[in-house]
């Protein structure tokens, strides 16, 4: 698939460059604005710095980070068997699993805020006030977009014959899933954990309604009174969520999907199946 | 109460409500929120009316101000925050005094207008919600907000506390910061419940059609 | 039955999540547009079609269609690109982890982002207007359903990047390899080849992109905070407002028709791709 051709290059940089200025341009905007200083017209660090020593701040990144870790690692554990399940066992359930977890994106958090209290009156009666009980709400929220990309995924592979042949030479259904179905959808599991950890850190509705304090909540309370330092706390987290993704694909290099790819490559008849 | 804040490094000083009118301000007169919705909004409103001749049982010339506005180009939908105050996106805001005054500290261009004949008060309620978890914690939060400690510090923030009249007479107010609030000469218009529920009812029916 | 049941087991704690903390909240909103305080009345169904509704529902729609599509489209090009970098190249890494961060961005931010670049004082407007001599901030469009739709644009194509990759990566080299060898050229490859197999995760992914507009609200309230002219500000208005009180069943009517909304788009999508996944188990 690699077209050397001197258009097709020429080609592929313009649209890099052009996607490039449309993502780039307007955080560009934000990093200016927030070092412009106001009274005197120059530059000044004074928001960015505001970022270290403010210690609501800082409470408030722990506790997103946390809520990151436990969503998507709920997420995982809840999803993918779930739909490996879907698709060997249970055809039948595929049409009311996908309308399940598109739900959660056309119900407004607004909304679910509102008939969640109720259910939040149990499960802070039962595991306490800590922000992290959070994690069962944004589990829900992140459904749709880590069922399109695991999917996708799944879709791409023979999940059937590789269950069948994993169960047929002995192993578990915990070995199947782990060891044989994981590392082959590994690129549709890694982003719906990217997705989800970047819908975490950026949700604001339910947890400032809920009363929470978490990442989101506080910079719209500091940019009430202080914009340069809210602007420069939402791009210190674009800025950081991205360091923090690229770092998580960076450790994950191992499991390319090369290995996997010539355990599961057909049969070359020259027929797709 | 609600005023009108300018920058002055941006746009030509405001004196009336009617100046907001002329070309200079193209695009660039923003309201704290939207009157349906936000009290800062909706004072603002009822400050406009009573400027173009309205009163506080009738808001329509209010409306009619800002249909005008929007017909001239020089009304911004945009929601105002700090942010785009100190960036130059909105050169001009309608909103609370106090709202306003606190951006004259960051950005010592801004000055603020309260248009002479049209002094709105407002008054921002508390309230327990009936099936809260923990009434009683509330109840004292309460007690804290009316304290004189926590009028003190609502007149830090630049307005007027509830009971400013009685701690004066105690003494037990912080007069550096009632210095810094605004001194209101001439009337002052507070709408009663009942007024606010007319007027609310007339912007819901009326506001989107205008500014739309 | 039974055996069904057993079969299904399985997907209880799946089940068990959406049920609580989805199912049930949504219930008791549904619930509440219809009854409350004691009192089962239709009204509030029936506001439903009043002016203001039925042209938040049009703008909605409108605006989340197009930003669909449009993020559709631009996103697999986009995946496209990154997929035809080397594997394990920064550039690939990097633009994929910048997406994922990018399609979570919006609200307050996003709006500020933009009003900075192409606002009254904005960076670029500026610097268009010192170089060209126009005035990009002009009229005011980007307050407008215009505005939204190119910001709404900047995380939908994220977005759309990051549930495609997946499928684009799944169409294998021996396919394409196999096809060249049985005489096929780039063109007919893409056509009756990868086309196909790429059209329901496509369609797929447009319709979250579809679903993820029509909810969002945080940045249209800070593009446009006058006039809920989409339907979320007008549920955000309903159940918000400081100054008009008890319109809380409208706003669970509105949620409710929203719900209506996704499932007849889902019906048409389920349709579309049983239509386009006949090669496909």
């Amino acid at each position: 698939m690699k077209r050397t051709t001197l258009g097709g290059k020429v080609f592929r940089a313009a649209l890099w460059v052009a996607f490039g200025l449309f993502f780039l341009f307007p955080l560009y905007a934000m990093a200016d604005f927030s070092t412009r200083n106001l009274i005197s017209g120059g530059r000044t660090l004074r928001a960015w710095q505001n970022l270290v020593a403010d210690e609501a701040l800082y409470q408030s990144i722990v506790i997103s980070l946390l809520l990151a870790v436990f969503t998507v690692v709920g997420m995982l554990l809840i999803l993918v068997p779930t739909m490996i399940w879907v698709r060997l066992r249970t055809p039948w359930a595929k049409g009311m699993v996908e309308f399940l977890c598109l739900l959660p994106l056309t119900i407004p958090a607004l909304v679910i805020v509102v008939g969640l209290r109720n259910v939040y009156l149990w499960v802070t009666y039962f595991l306490g006030e800590s922000a992290l009980t959070l994690t069962f709400v944004y589990i829900v929220l992140v459904l749709p977009f880590a069922y399109r990309a695991i999917d996708a995924a799944l879709a791409s592979i023979d999940l059937k014959t590789l269950a069948e042949a994993a169960r047929s030479l002995g192993a578990g259904w915990a070995t199947t899933i782990l060891r044989v179905v994981v590392p082959n959808i590994w690129s549709g599991i890694l982003s719906a954990a990217f997705i989800s950890i970047a819908v975490v850190l950026g949700e604001y509705t339910i947890a400032s309604l809920s009363g929470y304090q978490t990442l989101q909540v506080q910079i719209v309370q500091i940019g009430k009174t202080d914009g340069p330092t809210s602007v420069a706390a939402s791009l210190a987290v674009l800025l950081f969520g991205f360091v923090l993704l690229l770092v998580l694909s960076l450790v994950t290099r191992g499991r390319r999907r090369t290995q996997a790819l010539d355990a599961t490559a057909p049969i070359p008849t020259g027929v797709p199946e | 109460m609600p005023s009108i804040g300018f920058d002055s490094a941006k746009v030509p000083p405001i004196t009336s409500v009617n100046d907001l009118l002329r070309p200079e301000y193209n695009g660039k007169v923003a309201l704290n929120g939207d009157p349906t919705q936000a009290g800062a909004a909706f004072s603002g409103v009822l400050m406009v009316a009573l400027s173009q001749g309205g009163s506080v049982d009738d808001v329509a010339p209010g409306v009619e101000f800002f249909r005008k506005l929007r017909a001239a180009g020089n009304f911004l939908p945009v929601d105002p925050t700090p942010a785009t105050v100190e960036s130059g996106q909105t050169p001009v805001v309608i909103d609370w005094n106090y709202l306003n005054a606190a951006e004259t500290a960051k950005l010592p261009a801004w000055q603020i207008v309260v248009p002479p004949n049209a002094v709105v008060a407002g008054y921002y309620y508390q309230a327990i919600n009936k099936d809260a978890p923990h009434p009683a914690a509330a109840r004292l939060w309460q007690e804290f907000l009316y304290s004189d400690e926590g009028q003190n510090l609502f007149a830090a923030g630049g307005v007027r506390p509830v009971r400013a009249d009685q701690m004066m007479l105690a003494g037990t107010i912080d007069k550096a910061a009632v210095d810094k609030i605004p001194v209101i000469d001439g009337p002052v218009t507070v709408p009663s419940p009942d007024q606010t529920d007319k007027a609310t009812e007339f912007l819901a029916d009326n506001w989107a059609k205008a500014i739309g | 039955m039974v055996r069904r049941l057993r079969e299904g087991l399985p997907l209880l704690p799946f089940l068990a999540v959406v049920v609580i903390f989805l199912i049930i909240p949504t219930v008791t909103v549904i619930v509440s547009s219809v009854y409350t305080d004691g009192v089962f009345s239709f009204d509030r169904i029936q506001a439903l079609f009043s002016g203001t509704a039925l042209s938040a529902l049009a703008k909605s729609v409108l605006l989340s269609g197009s930003t669909a599509i449009i993020g559709a489209v631009l996103g697999a090009v986009l995946a496209w690109l990154i997929v035809s970098s080397p594997p394990s190249s920064m550039v690939r890494r990097a633009v994929i982890s910048l997406c994922s961060v990018l399609a979570q961005f919006g609200g307050v931010a996003l709006a500020f982002a933009f009003l900075a670049t192409v606002g009254l004082n904005g960076v670029l407007t500026l610097w268009v207007q010192q170089v060209f001599g126009w005035n990009l901030a002009g009229s005011g469009w980007l307050y407008s359903l215009t505005g939204l739709i190119l910001v709404y644009t900047y995380f939908q194509i994220p977005l759309m990047v990051i549930v495609f990759v997946p499928a684009l990566e799944g169409l294998r080299d021996q396919w394409r390899e196999a096809a060249v060898s049985l005489g096929a050229s780039t063109f007919r490859y893409w056509r009756e080849v990868a086309v196909p197999l790429l059209t329901p995760a496509f369609l797929g992914s447009a319709l979250l992109l579809f679903a993820n507009a029509f909810a969002a609200y945080a940045t249209a309230a800070a593009l446009v905070s006058q006039g809920s002219p989409i339907l979320p500000l007008l549920i955000r208005a309903a159940l918000t407002s400081e100054v008009v009180l008890g319109q809380a069943g409208f706003a669970y009517a509105l949620a409710l028709e929203m719900i209506v909304v996704v499932a007849v788009v889902m019906v048409a999508y389920n349709a579309l791709v049983k239509r386009t996944a006949r090669w496909l188990r």
